[in-house]
């Protein structure tokens, strides 16, 4: 499903000066598979799941996703890949903060052109799947608690059926009993055939996944298959 | 598009505060731009309206006046000098290329109340049927009956009409011991006009022989005689009237159209760097705001950029809502300068001292509807400069600036 060929990342921090965040990683994930990558903070784990999401573009090297080389892409191709293949959950929960709950889970697709009518009722059956009740539709995020907030990112995420689900620390700032409710989800999802991506300092959840990698100043090594 | 609006509305209502200082910010710049423009607008349309006054290409009068001519024109203050009519207006007649001839007559500066107003008001007579010099500041004067008077606006003009038992009714004013009802005021001229009383000249015919005050006036005595030539035959007329016709004085009118066109140009100048400024404003005033707006929302847009919605989406969406608080701020802006101006017409011609004749329905609509739009174009441009440095950058460099 993606593929990593030989990829740098290397920051500018000046004309002289530089940050290599990533260093030759050489890295595969097939299709259905749940990955938990760890590392502690600055090694490099959320540059790895930008590049890997196209949200960010390597120094060097390659990435192929559904069997498509990236790096001659332009900017509107790795816009519409991501839009077609990749769901993104942030380490916050990143919603509109002026927009309802059931404008912000829809709001990727509404802006694309996509029918309000035809999403809504998929958008609210979302809710109920994610643990929240329809009458969430109409709340202003702020009127929901962190781990509400968490839940209708991922029905964001969902709602265009990806078959990739990228997340970036997803329980950081949740209590013990709403993570471990996400990461049931999270199973859930992935036994739908949804390959996921995960980024994670807690090594516990990590345990998670199907697959187990290790980035350490930007190096990557597996640690369990 | 239809979606990015509905989007747009509902995070503008949302987050009210913010939309307020981007809403006042606008408005304050349609004020100026609208009051400017509002200006500049009714200067012209006084420079049309004078014209009519002021557009008499020769002017006839008594000899030894000629130097006064122009404050008579200006000012409404007329000599005790007459010129006869029958002996001057058949003469004229006879001149082909005069083409409108408007006479008028000096009555007395008469000391009465005219509608609560109390003051020295010169009384002139003019022909309504023939008249070019005051149409100009009154439509419709020409259907002045015998018993009406059409007042300047310092006159007691602004009191002419008053209500009483719902009804709206018109003052009367006595003149020469005769009363007459006031049709209408003029349109303030930022002249002497501005305190004068007219009425008919074949009434005043009548006054003259039953008043003692005015008894040193013959029935065909007249002060001025204002004339229109066909184009470019002004001194041709000028020099057949100096020829065929003696005791008078002729002078050309062009001198006195540009002595108030140099009076007005301060003011023009002043309006058209008022309208510069307020776009320079406008455009400095939304680019910092929309700096400030667009870095607090990065997070947001990186997000969006995320999840894969297109670049041009995202710009649809924050120019709707820069363009629909404009267009309801600048609105705003307009309906108080409107509001202020229309109130407040009176202590304007005090304080400006100049003609000042207000667009009609149709032209204020259409300054109105300009200054919305150029302010919404201004607003939508210079909410671009902020968004053009977002989108040439990386999603993910974005996101991380946001959450910084």
């Amino acid at each position: 499903m993606i593929t990593f060929e030989g990829v740098n990342k290397e920051y500018w921090l000046n004309r002289k000066r530089s940050i290599k965040a990533l260093k030759n990683v050489n890295f595969n994930v097939n299709e259905g598979e749940f990955i938990s990558i760890i590392g502690p903070s600055g090694s490099g784990k959320s540059t790895f799941l930008a590049l890997a999401s196209l949200l960010d573009k390597q120094t060097s090297g390659e990435i192929v996703i559904d069997g498509k080389k990236t790096s001659h892409l332009n900017d509107g191709e790795r816009t519409n890949l991501r839009y077609n293949l990749c769901g993104f959950i942030f380490q916050f929960a990143s919603l509109l903060p002026a927009l309802p709950v059931i404008d912000n889970i829809m709001l990727p697709l509404l802006l694309r052109g996509e029918k309000r009518s035809l999403l809504e009722k998929k958008a609210k059956n979302i809710l109920i799947q994610v643990g929240l009740t329809e009458e969430h539709a109409s709340h202003l995020p702020y009127q929901l608690s962190g781990g509400e907030q968490r839940r209708v990112a991922v029905a964001r995420a969902l709602l265009k059926d990806p078959p990739l689900l990228f997340a970036d620390e997803p329980t950081s700032a949740l209590d013990e009993d709403t993570a471990r409710d996400l990461i049931h989800l999270f199973h859930k999802i992935n036994d739908r055939g949804t390959t996921i991506i995960m980024v994670t300092h807690d090594k516990d959840l990590a345990q998670e996944g199907t697959g187990l990698y290790e980035i350490k100043a930007g190096k990557l090594t597996s640690i369990m298959v | 598009m239809k979606i990015a609006v509905q989007l747009a509305w509902k995070i503008i209502k949302e987050k009210r505060k913010r939309a307020f200082l981007l809403a006042v910010s606008t408005s304050v710049a349609a004020l100026l731009l609208f009051t400017s423009y509002f200006f500049i607008h009714s200067l012209n349309t006084s420079m049309t309206a004078i014209d009519g006054r002021l557009g008499a290409d020769v002017i006839v009068v008594p000899s030894g006046m000629g130097m006064y001519a122009g404050e008579n024109v200006l000012s409404s203050s007329v000599s005790k000098v007459y010129l006869d009519e029958k002996e001057v207006m058949g003469k004229l007649n006879n001149i082909e290329d005069i083409k409108e001839i408007s006479p008028q007559l000096f009555l007395h500066t008469i000391s009465t109340s005219c509608c609560g107003t109390d003051g020295d008001f010169p009384v002139i007579a003019f022909d309504p049927a023939n008249d070019f010099t005051l149409k100009s500041f009154m439509p419709g004067i020409q259907q002045l009956e015998a018993d009406e008077v059409v007042i300047g606006v310092n006159a007691g003009g602004d009191r002419f009409l008053y209500h009483y038992d719902d009804e709206i009714i018109k003052e009367k004013v006595k003149l020469f011991f005769e009363p007459f009802h006031v049709k209408n005021i003029l349109f303030p001229t930022g002249t002497s006009a501005d305190e004068t009383i007219f009425m008919r000249l074949d009434k005043a015919r009548q006054l003259i022989h039953n008043v003692d005050a005015l008894a040193h006036i013959s029935s065909t005595d007249l002060s001025a005689i204002f004339i229109n030539t066909t184009p470019h035959n002004e001194l041709f007329v000028k020099q057949q009237i100096e020829r065929d016709i003696s005791g008078v004085d002729v002078v050309l009118g062009s001198g006195l159209r540009s002595k108030i066109e140099k009076q007005m140009l301060p003011l023009k100048l002043l309006s058209y760097v008022m309208i510069v400024v307020s776009l320079l404003l406008t455009l400095l005033q939304v680019i910092t705001l929309f700096s400030a707006l667009i870095r607090e929302r990065q997070k947001e847009i990186g997000m969006l950029f995320a999840l894969g919605v297109l670049k041009r989406h995202v710009y649809q969406l924050l120019l709707c809502e820069a363009a629909i608080v404009s267009f309801i701020g600048s609105s705003i802006g307009v309906l108080v300068s409107l509001s202020v101006l229309y109130d407040r017409q009176t202590l304007l011609y005090m304080i400006f001292q100049l003609p000042l004749v207000f667009p009609d329905l149709k032209t204020t609509l259409f300054i109105s509807f300009f200054t919305v739009s150029t302010i919404t174009i201004c607003t939508i441009i210079a909410a671009l400069f902020p968004l053009q440095s977002f989108f040439s950058r990386e999603p993910y460099e974005v996101v991380r600036e946001g959450e910084s």
